[in-house]
């Protein structure tokens, strides 16, 4: 049984970009261990939120991506998932979610993920994991099984409940943010920060 | 000899104060019946498209150098075209007569109901029951001519003209409370009767059919000699050098 | 009262300034408002109104439906108190009814925009993206010079990925608005995504005048910088182009470090020598 782990870095960026723009679709990168690419065992330690405007306009991406891949590669991270979380509450199929970056990613990385938010299972209070994953196998994203998915540690959902509850949505900056205001680090430093500390206290 | 003419203070009480108390409370009045009467003006919705329509032309050929040559030409020939163009449509002749339109008669009735009957009935009241009284003295001398106009139901040759008689202190009134009501009302009030008269002045011109065949033609015409000069052409050297 | 007179200060900046401040107004209203609703005063109205659109943003519909009946008491008959019952079934997902009643409003006024509007928002609340579309298009058929259908068309052509017709709407819109740097640079954007040499050449044009009305744009900074790149290194292009290009890209370069020369972010090294390595 091959696992797709999210670190509580990785799950709370999600939910938080997700929840600072309930109103617009949202998408960034997930990276993973660049040691850790072979067979379908994946762990994403970590999520770049990228933008919530016009997310099908290519420039930016562009940007961003060789910003990202530049200093992932540095930490020994490796692109090697897409997430995003769709405008409309009903939508989470992976049809509509398909980008061009998802598409590009079975160059940068063997068997990557394309992750979708499932907008009605949100709340402050999180019973389960609200994402569906589907992962790139023999030239397709198929769906993956629900119980292949694991929060690494456990309590990352606690987490991500806190961070919601004390409106930590504020705290995440996209890169959309960043172009806003050059000032806003897209690598979130302070918010990992937060979630370090929430983690250390739920253990 | 004027100067011996003293008024009595009666007058002061009971036809001086009365006339600007009366003008006002009916400038009120009217402000709210036609508050009440008034029906809003329905917008056909043609003539909503039209004028957008124009509107849209018109920005285009304003604003056409800002995008680039073959959107613009894609523009024009929407606009433009032999048929079918936007601009060459044909509208059904406008046939607004104001006779016919039951409509505009009631909003002809409307108008005259708060603006010309009060006035009439009020001004007719004013005459009958205050005339023949001499209301007040402006504080300067006056030329023979303004004696028609201020001693209106007052036919002393000998009076010196700035004596205001009691039908003209009530025309003054109805003339000049006109800020007093901007002043209780607010702007634009329908007890702005001096408005009103203007508007009848140009109601002759804005009850013109409106046609939209001239000015689609003018539209036409103008953006047919557009010559479109992209701004853009040469922007990547300005912007160095502007900089650098 | 003086609370209530600061709060409705702060309302009306954000109405002028068409802020989407919906959480906010809500605090505002449960703090302030809520008990004084007789002292709003002649801004009554508006004010019911903002609350009521930021109450329908964030789900409070127990706020929305006072906001409602408060405005029916004033305006019994008023089509643009119907409306915002419409917004209110919208908002319970009760399509249906919602668009029952705007059908209403229609056939009384047919001029009536925002109710033609809505219908085409619950469209795409459905997610029925295409007919949002067509109706969309419809609409702009009459109201053609209305610029937020435009633009909203322009967003609906962008997420169905038909760039073409995104990018007509938005030369309406800079035929509208042409001293908009966000508009030019997002004509850009679209030029460029849509790709090939000549979209990329109007690009440029576009992400240069984007920075020339806004030297701050950065993402038209960046954008002008993988424009000239891809021109520059494009095997269709005479060397005199090429060596235009490169000389533009490398005073974008320039241009984009000195925007990051007073901010504290870290690897800034890094980040924009990735840019330098293609």
């Amino acid at each position: 049984m091959s696992d797709i782990t999210f670190s509580a870095r990785a799950y709370c960026k999600i939910i938080l970009h997700a929840a600072k723009y309930p109103h617009c679709s949202v998408n960034g990168v997930l990276l993973s261990k660049s040691s850790s690419s072979k067979g379908k065992e994946i762990e994403f330690v970590d999520a770049v939120p990228l933008f919530h405007i016009a997310l099908n306009l290519t420039p930016m991406a562009e940007i961003a991506l060789m910003q990202i891949d530049e200093l992932a590669s540095q930490q020994d991270l490796v692109i090697s998932g897409y997430y995003t979380a769709l405008e409309n509450i009903r939508d989470c199929s992976f049809e509509k979610a398909t980008h061009r970056i998802a598409d590009k990613l079975p160059s940068n990385f063997p068997s990557p993920c394309l992750v979708v938010v499932d907008n009605t299972k949100l709340g402050i209070h999180m019973d389960n994991v609200a994402l569906k994953v589907a992962q790139f196998v023999d030239g397709s994203y198929k769906p993956s099984d629900t119980n292949r998915i694991c929060l690494n540690p456990d309590t990352a959902l606690d987490v991500c409940s806190g961070l919601l509850e004390r409106s930590g949505y504020n705290l995440i900056v996209d890169f959309d943010n960043h172009l806003d205001n050059i000032s806003l680090d897209w690598m979130n430093p302070q918010l990992n920060e937060e979630i370090d500390n929430l983690v250390s206290v739920f253990d | 000899m004027t100067a011996d003419l003293i008024v009595d203070p009666q007058i002061r009480f009971w036809v001086f104060l009365p006339i600007v108390v009366i003008t006002f409370l009916v400038g009120i009045l009217r402000h709210y019946i036609s508050i009440l009467l008034s029906s809003q003006k329905k917008v056909e919705i043609q003539q909503l498209a039209d004028s957008q329509l124009i509107l849209r032309a018109r920005v285009l050929r304003e604003n056409a150098k800002y995008i680039p040559k073959t959107s613009f030409l894609i523009r024009k020939h929407a606009f433009n075209r032999e048929e079918e163009g936007y601009l060459m449509q044909k509208r059904p002749p406008v046939t607004q007569n104001m006779m016919t339109d039951p409509t505009m008669m009631t909003d002809m009735v409307k108008g005259n109901l708060t603006n010309v009957l009060p006035m009439i009935i009020i001004g007719g009241w004013i005459n009958w029951m205050f005339s023949g009284f001499i209301t007040t003295k402006v504080p300067f001398p006056l030329t023979l001519r303004f004696k028609s106009m201020l001693q209106r139901g007052i036919e002393l040759s000998h009076l010196d003209a700035s004596w205001v008689s009691s039908a003209s202190w009530y025309f003054l009134n109805v003339f000049g409370l006109r800020s007093i009501y901007a002043l209780v009302l607010g702007e634009n009030n329908a007890a702005d009767q001096s408005k009103q008269m203007q508007d009848q002045m140009s109601g002759a011109a804005m009850a013109m059919p409106n046609d939209p065949k001239v000015p689609f033609k003018a539209e036409w015409e103008a953006l047919e000699i557009v010559d479109h000069q992209w701004v853009l052409t040469d922007i990547e050297n300005t912007i160095t050098q502007s900089d650098g | 009262m003086t609370n209530v007179n600061s709060s409705l200060d702060q309302l009306r900046v954000w109405r002028e300034n068409n802020d989407r401040k919906s959480r906010e107004i809500i605090e505002i209203w449960i703090r302030n408002l809520n008990s004084n609703v007789q002292k709003l005063g002649k801004e009554k109205p508006l004010v019911l109104e903002q609350v009521c659109i930021a109450a329908l943003d964030c789900n409070e519909l127990g706020i929305a439906q006072k906001c409602i009946q408060e405005l029916y008491k004033d305006f019994p008959k008023s089509l643009r108190v119907k409306k915002f019952e419409a917004m209110f079934l919208e908002a319970q997902e009760k399509y249906e009814e919602a668009i029952e009643i705007l059908d209403n409003i229609i056939k009384h006024d047919e001029t009536h925009s925002g109710a033609k509007k809505r219908k085409i928002a619950i469209l795409k609340a459905q997610g029925r993206n295409v007919e949002a579309i067509k109706e969309l298009a419809d609409y702009l058929k009459i109201f053609m010079a209305d610029v937020e259908a435009w633009q909203e068309l322009s967003e609906l052509y962008i997420t169905e990925q038909d760039f073409s017709k995104a990018a007509f709407c938005v030369e309406e819109l800079i035929l509208h608005n042409p001293h908009n740097h966000l508009l030019h640079q997002r004509y850009a954007d679209i030029k460029y995504t849509q790709g090939g040499l000549e979209n990329i050449e109007i690009a440029r044009s576009y992400y240069c005048q984007a920075v020339k009305l806004n030297p701050n744009n950065m993402r038209a900074l960046y954008g002008l910088y993988l424009a000239t790149t891809a021109i520059a290194t494009s095997q269709k292009c005479s060397s005199q182009k090429k060596k235009e290009a490169l000389k533009l890209s490398e005073w974008v370069l320039d241009e984009i470090q000195s925007q990051y020369k007073d901010v504290e972010v870290s690897d800034m090294e890094e980040r924009l020598g990735a840019l330098q390595l293609n």
